[in-house]
């Protein structure tokens, strides 16, 4: 990661002139503001850092970071975020969203990110609704909550994003708060330090649709401090107990990247004999022209 | 039938087969019994005789078991179609035998495992054929080379129609040289065994089946899907994401193991919304990238494919046809996804169709295709279908050593000018800031933006970037010229016009009744989306007659044809699964044009 030796970034440079369309007290506004804090203690070289998002309220969060992003289709943003990382290893990739995105219409992207381990750090803006649509009930509403869309109460059981995460095979596991945006900066600076794919949900309270603040508030603890992240079975533990409130690094381990993997499987190749049942496979190395490529991955 | 009349029945029979020189073998049996194999070997054999072929291969969509077959026709130029009645066919089990029979030409050779049956008197089929039992399955055995049924089918094929021993025991060893010398060496013993014993049988002379001119160029031997492969590298493609369907997995396959030799990324994605996904996600970063499918995958594509158009993204899409709808026939030939491949997804969302129409077209389509998603910022599909991807033929060298590639417009910083993606421009296009680039960071977006990016939803910029990104079509569509190849008279009275792998048939109809004295000629584009203008466009209009010859229910480019002029056309389409056979189309040209 290159830096700026000379003048050291603020998170005041990591905003931009856009103004967040966020409702005034959202959650979100703590996300970014921990987001623009990590980054400057990173001192993350914008040009060098693309944020992907989805679709929701959350994920209009990179046109307010000074980086290159891409705003992509709803639940897209893991396959999308990964393109970009295995191209361009070099690069630093956030990928941003809701609850909606990441575990319901993306949910079938979310376990291979974990299981393949791409070295990008997933932030989860969770709130427990569909708020851009107005408030119908998402896959982490909790039992009996009535919305828009369960008059009648919510009687679909909720996912489990941490335990989830873990089975998955995500090497960095973790839930912060928007209200404490100083932790919540620690917690996103050790996801963005961590090599491979960080799962980091964020309780990020809704206030318009479903406004669970005083809750939150409430409710919101550390992890025991005796919690050991290298146990795998106790962060299972811990994450199917908990109430959704504990706050803290649940698990993390160190395995090697998917772009490690990519790059072995590059000089496993290379050398390699061409295959000789098409004439294709003796062209290749032929028509391969530096000239035709754009940027080499 | 007396013996001399027999004998002198046999003596026509192969001199029309090997002074013809369009020869058409069939190899029938049970999948696992080594057909493909056969047939490869076969095509392999007649490569090194500098002669052309067009294949077709038919086979179950389960994986063990089912009757399969494979086609080879050949001559000494290029071969248009699969052919129409067969010369030889090669029949390793009864049901082989049985399918089969009516197919064949009067006077044509039967060659059969000898344990199988001759037809029955009334089956339907050749009044006189050779008939020529061979002990395959026995033979293989006695050789201690079980598997080599096939092979022995071929050293009594090589026997009849004369070809060269040299020549289909070299393909033989480059086939089998994988899995060493001993089970080359058999399967020689094998091939000559089974040669000895024609030759031991009463049969008619043999004449040496004609092989191309010594100094002819060989070309490079290769399917469809192949050629694709081979495009996609030459013109700079170093990023594939894709998820396996049949007919496009062997893309998948080729580039999972060329890619990195090439210091190029595979990755195999969970679904094919994710293949696109991740495709995308690379070519915006700059590494120009592609994915492959074919019908189910696609249809999962098309929100993605608006994503690619709106953000300006370029990408290149492989649409391996098959079938449909739904699941549909996977193993079997359609080419019914134009629609989908036009107009899929929501809203107005520009994008180009290209379609190949041979293997060699297929490297060069690929190639336009990245040039042209990397030129204009956006996604370009290229129609493949089953047929066109399975089947080998000739690319030429000169098309593989002379290709131009483009790159896409890159941003560069000028002092005091802050960056704008989506700068309004006379042909639509912007140049593009790629990460790393210090000053040129910005949102890639789907939502409807302004110059910069940022979401814009005003009634004037909407309607500012509709434009913006149609204007690019307009390029296209000027240039669409280059993309058509023509034969015949320059304003004919009938025109016909055929894409993909229709134009082989359609061709080869159109040139027989030229042949014949009639008015006609045909026009065949790669571009199939935006219709090309000039030339193209003028011709359909001026035609007396106009027929599209294609291979799906609906008549699908004719009523792409029809949005653009004002006049009537004839649709010649069939949905049967199959390729169309020259005779089959001319016969639906004739009941028009008389």
């Amino acid at each position: 990661m290159s830096t700026t030796a000379a003048l050291p970034l603020t998170a005041k440079d990591y905003k931009t002139e856009l103004h967040p369309i966020w409702c005034p007290g959202c959650g979100d506004f703590g996300v970014l503001n921990a987001l623009h804090r990590a980054l400057a203690a990173k001192q993350v070289a914008p040009e060098n850092l693309v944020m992907v998002s989805g679709i929701g309220c959350s994920s209009r969060a990179p046109h307010f970071v000074n980086a290159y992003g891409f705003h992509t289709v709803h639940g897209r943003a893991l396959p999308i975020a990964t393109g970009v990382k295995e191209a361009r290893p070099e690069l630093e990739v956030i990928a941003v969203g809701g609850d909606g995105d990441f575990f319901a219409i993306g949910m079938g992207h979310l376990p291979h990110a974990a299981r393949r381990n791409p070295d990008i750090c997933c932030i989860i803006m969770d709130n427990e609704i569909y708020g851009l649509t107005k408030g119908q009930a998402s896959p982490t509403s909790r039992l009996q909550l009535v919305t828009g869309s369960t008059p009648y109460e919510l009687v679909d059981q909720p996912v489990n994003p941490i335990a989830l995460s873990i089975v998955a095979g995500a090497t960095f596991v973790a839930r912060g708060y928007s209200g404490k945006p100083k932790e919540l900066a620690e917690l996103i600076i050790q996801g963005l330090d961590h090599k491979g794919f960080a799962v980091l949900q964020v309780i990020s309270p809704c206030v318009t649709f479903h406004n669970i603040f005083e809750q939150t508030k409430a409710g919101v603890h550390d992890l025991p401090k005796e919690h050991n992240p290298k146990d795998k079975a106790a962060a299972i533990k811990l994450a199917i107990e908990g109430n959704g409130f504990e706050c803290g690094i649940f698990y993390k381990e160190e395995r090697p990247t998917l772009e490690q993997g990519i790059a072995f499987q590059k000089g496993k190749a290379s050398g390699a004999p061409s295959n000789r049942k098409s004439d294709m496979s003796d062209l290749v190395l032929k028509v391969a022209r530096e000239d035709s490529v754009l940027v080499k991955g | 039938m007396s013996l001399p009349e027999v004998q002198a029945m046999q003596v026509a029979a192969v001199s029309k087969l090997v002074s013809g020189d369009d020869v058409r073998l069939r190899i029938a049996g049970e999948s696992g019994e080594g057909v493909i194999t056969a047939g490869d070997i076969l095509l392999k054999t007649l490569h090194k005789m500098r002669r052309r072929v067009f294949t077709y291969e038919t086979y179950p969509a389960e994986v063990r078991g089912g009757h399969c077959w494979y086609q080879v026709r050949t001559q000494v130029d290029e071969v248009l179609s699969t052919g129409d009645a067969i010369d030889v066919l090669l029949a390793f089990n009864q049901e082989g035998v049985d399918e089969h029979f009516h197919a064949l030409r009067e006077g044509a050779f039967l060659i059969r495992d000898a344990p199988t049956n001759p037809p029955l008197d009334e089956a339907p089929g050749p009044k006189q054929y050779f008939d020529v039992p061979i002990p395959m399955g026995e033979l293989a055995v006695e050789l201690g080379s079980p598997k080599s049924k096939n092979v022995a089918a071929l050293g009594a094929l090589a026997a009849a129609i004369g070809m060269p021993a040299a020549n289909i025991e070299a393909a033989i060893s480059e086939v089998f040289a994988r899995k060493g010398e001993k089970v080359v060496e058999q399967n020689l013993t094998v091939l000559r065994a089974a040669r000895k014993a024609y030759d031991e049988i009463p049969h008619p002379p043999v004449p040496e089946l004609k092989s191309g001119d010594a100094d002819r160029v060989v070309g490079h031997l290769m399917t469809g899907n192949d050629a694709v492969v081979l495009g996609a590298i030459a013109a700079g493609c170093r990023f594939f994401a894709g998820y396996p369907i049949t007919p496009a997995s062997p893309i998948l396959e080729a580039l999972a193991r060329e890619l990195p030799r090439v210091r190029g990324t595979f990755v195999q994605a969970e679904d094919e919304i994710a293949a696109l996904g991740l495709a995308l996600g690379a070519s915006y970063s700059g590494v120009k990238s592609m994915t492959a499918t074919s019908g189910p995958g696609f249809s999962l594509m098309a929100e993605e494919l608006g994503l690619s158009t709106a953000a300006e993204i370029p990408v290149v899409v492989v649409n391996a046809q098959r079938a449909g709808p739904s699941t549909g026939m996977p193993t079997k030939n359609e080419q019914g996804d134009l629609n989908a491949m036009v107009f899929s997804g929501h809203g107005d969302a520009p994008r180009i169709v290209l379609a190949a129409t041979t293997p060699g077209t297929a490297f060069t389509t690929t190639v336009d295709a990245f040039n042209l998603a990397e030129r204009l910022q956006m996604p370009v599909i290229v129609a493949m279908d089953l047929s066109l991807s399975q089947r080998w033929g000739i690319v030429d060298p000169a098309a593989v050593s002379g290709f131009r590639t483009e790159n896409r417009k890159v941003w560069k910083p000028e002092p005091g000018v802050p960056y704008q993606r989506y700068r309004l421009s006379e042909d639509g296009v912007s140049p593009v800031a790629l990460p790393g680039l210090k000053g040129g960071q910005y949102v890639a977006e789907g939502i409807e933006h302004d110059e910069t990016g940022a979401p814009c939803y005003t009634p004037e910029m909407h309607m500012r970037m509709m434009e913006k990104r149609y204007r690019k079509l307009e390029t296209v569509a000027n240039e669409g010229d280059r993309y058509v190849e023509w034969w015949g008279t320059e304003a004919p009275g009938n025109l016909v016009v055929a894409w993909g792998s229709a134009r082989g048939p359609a061709l080869e109809a159109v040139q027989r009744l030229a042949h014949r004295g009639i008015d006609i000629g045909i026009a065949v584009p790669r571009l199939l989306f935006p219709v090309p203008r000039g030339k193209f466009i003028r011709a359909v209009e001026a035609a007396g007659e106009v027929f599209v010859v294609e291979v799906n229910y609906t008549g699908q480019f004719a009523g792409l044809l029809r949005r653009e002029v004002a006049r009537p056309i004839h649709s010649i389409s069939k949905a049967d699964g199959q390729v169309f056979t020259a005779l089959e189309v001319a016969a639906r040209l004739e009941k028009v044009i008389r």
